[in-house]
């Protein structure tokens, strides 16, 4: 397994910078999801650490050792796409086993087979292995995909939204597989993606990508609980952070400079009916299923989930405080006040 | 406004049973989403309400009239497709008012339906661009207003939401929903994402292999699922299901786990083998819970997390708050919140009537 290092990696496309400046280092065997919105430059990044694009400045090292001159079929990195190609007229034991027939390999049969067969067994496909891969559903040739890249036991996995063209279904089975599988070879990843889920359950660290810069590196309670920046606080979490006018606070409680004060809507506390309360808010809709209440003040919304059932009818006022700890200060050009 | 009936709807493909003598009644104005894994049914059935598929036996009515056998265009509905047709080299307004000018339709009256189109999706200001250029979301929005200004009698639509990326789909399914309620057409929307059923869906239809299995309010299903595939299929993480020891009999109130008694909510009926059904929020952590295990694993999601612990009864999957810090390993006891306990008839996989279940559907 291996290390990986970008230093100061930058890359353009004619006038756009797809990587600006880009320093970011992963761990032996660590998890590191890219996580951005589209065109900040995640797949440009797994392109540079592949080898499949040079940087225009900067250095990525393997294992200590600069890679940007070393070919893509030798940096030993094995690629995962959302489109999984495989080959159509062949059975699944033989898209397995493809990569290791290959004459730089010289693998004996016998080794090919119990390698191919060690891998099905990782992902549940044994009973597969004669199937044409046409045969199969999506969920499970993007394991063969997968599988593909494990029999080479490359030092390095990168995956690129490996699961988006899956139903929700099948992706919340494979992400819990590919988790397991992480545990099980304590393999490298880099993993890119936009969705969250995939980001906060599978990272050991986030990686925060907007505009081709690194916004922000934690483990996901880090990124999650304490956000650099404004970007980063609006890119995690399910409803999406409240952002409130200071005017909705009391001056003498708000830093200077403050532009926008944001709370996450699991940390808005719902007052008991009976207790006098410091805002008093109108219901604008109530979702018992998915713990979401959304209220509104002066046009205003404050999403709060809440896993108590109680009956909440729009137009009704409800008592609603934010603590002071749970909120975070952010200036007008989005940049965290540290409280 | 149109009431949909579907009375004994079949369709085989050969020796494929598609379809399985399905009734069913879209009310007048509701939302009603089709839910199911790929392969229950539920496209067929949207083609055969639309008149694109001819059933092998049952009925079709709408508003009342046997359509059944009317081709599709005589059903004066509107189709949604996932894979948006729209023609390229036509600008935004002119794919708009293209059904109304087949139907001769006078031109101020197409003017003013496609300008009204526009103001309800928002995009009148792309009306003179040719819809080539636009985004995923603009084109689906143009496809909608190409629905909207005939004025069906109903809005089919199947997956139309399946091409757009995950941030944008949460976006379209709000407006559209906004839509249905500035419209209330009746709309028969088919998917496989739940999230997306839920957010929309007046009444549920929960499909496979052709049977329909509940139908309902999403809170209802949710809360009472009518069979152990129903609450397999919805919810994230799915309801858990643990094997009760022994037999249950009418008027019990508690069961054993593999001998940890749990209260549960009083049963109405009896069955030999059974299963208890609880949602992962309705588990709680408590030292003193008759159920004791060991938390294997840990998924943390921001504003809560999700703990699989392993117990001698099965493995259980626990909602906890995001401050919750257990670590791998950690012992722990659980109990159940006993007015959310639902128990299934283990060979039937049908929910067992108790008492807070009276107003279930089958």
């Amino acid at each position: 397994m291996a290390e990986i290092e970008l230093r100061n990696v930058s890359k353009h496309f004619g006038a756009i910078v797809a990587v600006d400046d880009l320093s970011l280092d992963v761990k032996d065997g660590e998890f590191v999801v890219v996580l951005g919105p589209s065109g900040a430059g995640k797949t440009t990044t797994l392109r540079l650490i592949a080898g499949l694009e040079g940087p225009d400045s900067g250095d990525v090292l393997i294992d200590g050792e600069i890679a940007t001159r070393v070919h893509p079929s030798e940096r030993d990195v094995a690629f995962i796409f959302q489109q999984y190609s495989l080959y159509p007229h062949l059975s699944v034991f033989d898209n397995l086993a493809f990569p290791l027939r290959s004459p730089r390999r010289r693998q004996s049969e016998a080794d090919v087979r119990a390698r191919v067969e060690a891998v099905a067994a990782m992902l549940h496909m044994e009973a597969k292995l004669a199937n044409m891969a046409t045969h199969l559903s999506g969920g499970e040739m993007q394991r063969v995909a997968i599988g593909r890249a494990l029999v080479r036991e490359p030092r390095v996995f990168l995956m690129d939204e490996p699961l988006s063209s899956l139903d929700a279904k099948l992706r919340e089975e494979l992400r819990v597989e590919l988790k397991r599988l992480h545990r099980t070879i304590g393999a490298t990843i880099v993993y890119v993606t936009h969705d969250q889920v995939e980001a906060t359950t599978l990272a050991d660290r986030i990686a925060i990508l907007e505009h081709g810069r690194l916004v922000q590196i934690g483990t996901p309670r880090e990124v999650y609980g304490n956000p650099a920046c404004l970007s980063a606080a609006r890119r995690l979490g399910s409803p999406p952070i409240n952002l409130l006018p200071p005017a909705f606070f009391d001056a003498s409680a708000v830093p200077a400079d403050t532009a926008v004060v944001a709370i996450r809507p699991e940390d808005v506390v719902l007052d008991a009916a009976d207790r006098k309360s410091p805002l008093s808010l109108k219901v604008l809709e109530y979702s018992p299923l998915r713990h979401l209440l959304i209220l509104d003040r002066d046009g205003t919304p404050v999403v709060a989930t809440t896993s108590i059932e109680r009956n909440f009818s729009p137009g009704q006022s409800v008592g609603v405080s934010l603590p002071a700890r749970s909120l975070l200060y952010f200036r007008a050009d989005g940049r965290r006040i540290p409280t | 406004m149109s009431t949909i009936v579907l009375a004994g709807l079949h369709k085989r493909f050969g020796d494929f049973i598609a379809v399985r003598n399905t009734d069913l009644t879209v009310g007048a104005g509701r939302f009603v989403v089709l839910l199911g894994p790929s392969g229950c049914g539920k496209t067929t059935t949207l083609r055969m309400i639309a008149g694109l598929e001819l059933p092998t036996s049952g009925r079709i009515l709408i508003d009342g009239e046997d359509v059944t056998e009317l081709r599709a265009r005589q059903r004066d509905i509107a189709f949604v497709f996932q894979m948006f047709a729209l023609y390229p080299h036509m600008t935004v307004r002119n794919n708009i008012a293209f059904p109304l000018k087949n139907e001769h339709v006078p031109r101020h009256e197409i003017a003013s339906r496609v300008d009204a189109a526009a103001r309800m999706l928002r995009i009148e200001q792309l009306l003179d661009r040719k819809t080539g250029g636009l985004s995923g979301g603009d084109r689906q929005r143009v496809a909608l207003g190409r629905a909207i200004v005939r004025q069906p009698k109903a809005f089919l639509m199947d997956e139309p939401l399946g091409t757009l990326d995950a941030d944008f789909r949460e976006l379209m399914c709000l407006e559209l929903r906004k839509l249905h309620n500035a419209l209330s057409a009746t709309t028969v929307y088919v998917t496989h994402d739940q999230s997306e059923a839920m957010a929309m869906a007046d009444d549920l239809v929960v499909m496979n292999q052709g049977d329909v299995l509940q139908s309902g309010p999403p809170h209802e299903i949710y809360h009472f699922p009518a069979t152990v595939f129903v609450g397999n299929f919805i919810g994230s993480p799915p309801m858990n299901f643990l094997p009760v020891d022994g037999a249950v009999a009418a008027g019990d109130e508690r069961v054993h786990l593999h001998g940890a008694p749990v209260a549960v909510a009083r049963c109405a009926s009896a069955a030999e083998r059974v299963l208890l059904g609880i949602r992962p929020e309705h588990v709680v952590i408590d030292e003193h819970g008759p159920l004791r295990g060991r938390v294997i694993a840990d998924e943390y999601l921001g504003s809560h997390q999700v703990f699989t612990i392993e117990t001698s009864a099965g493995v259980v999957r626990a909602r906890a708050s995001k401050d919750a810090g257990l670590a791998a390993g950690a012992p722990v006891g659980l109990s159940f919140r006993q007015d959310r306990t639902l128990l299934y008839d283990a060979a039937t996989g049908r929910l067992m009537p108790g008492a807070h279940t009276g107003a279930v559907h089958g």
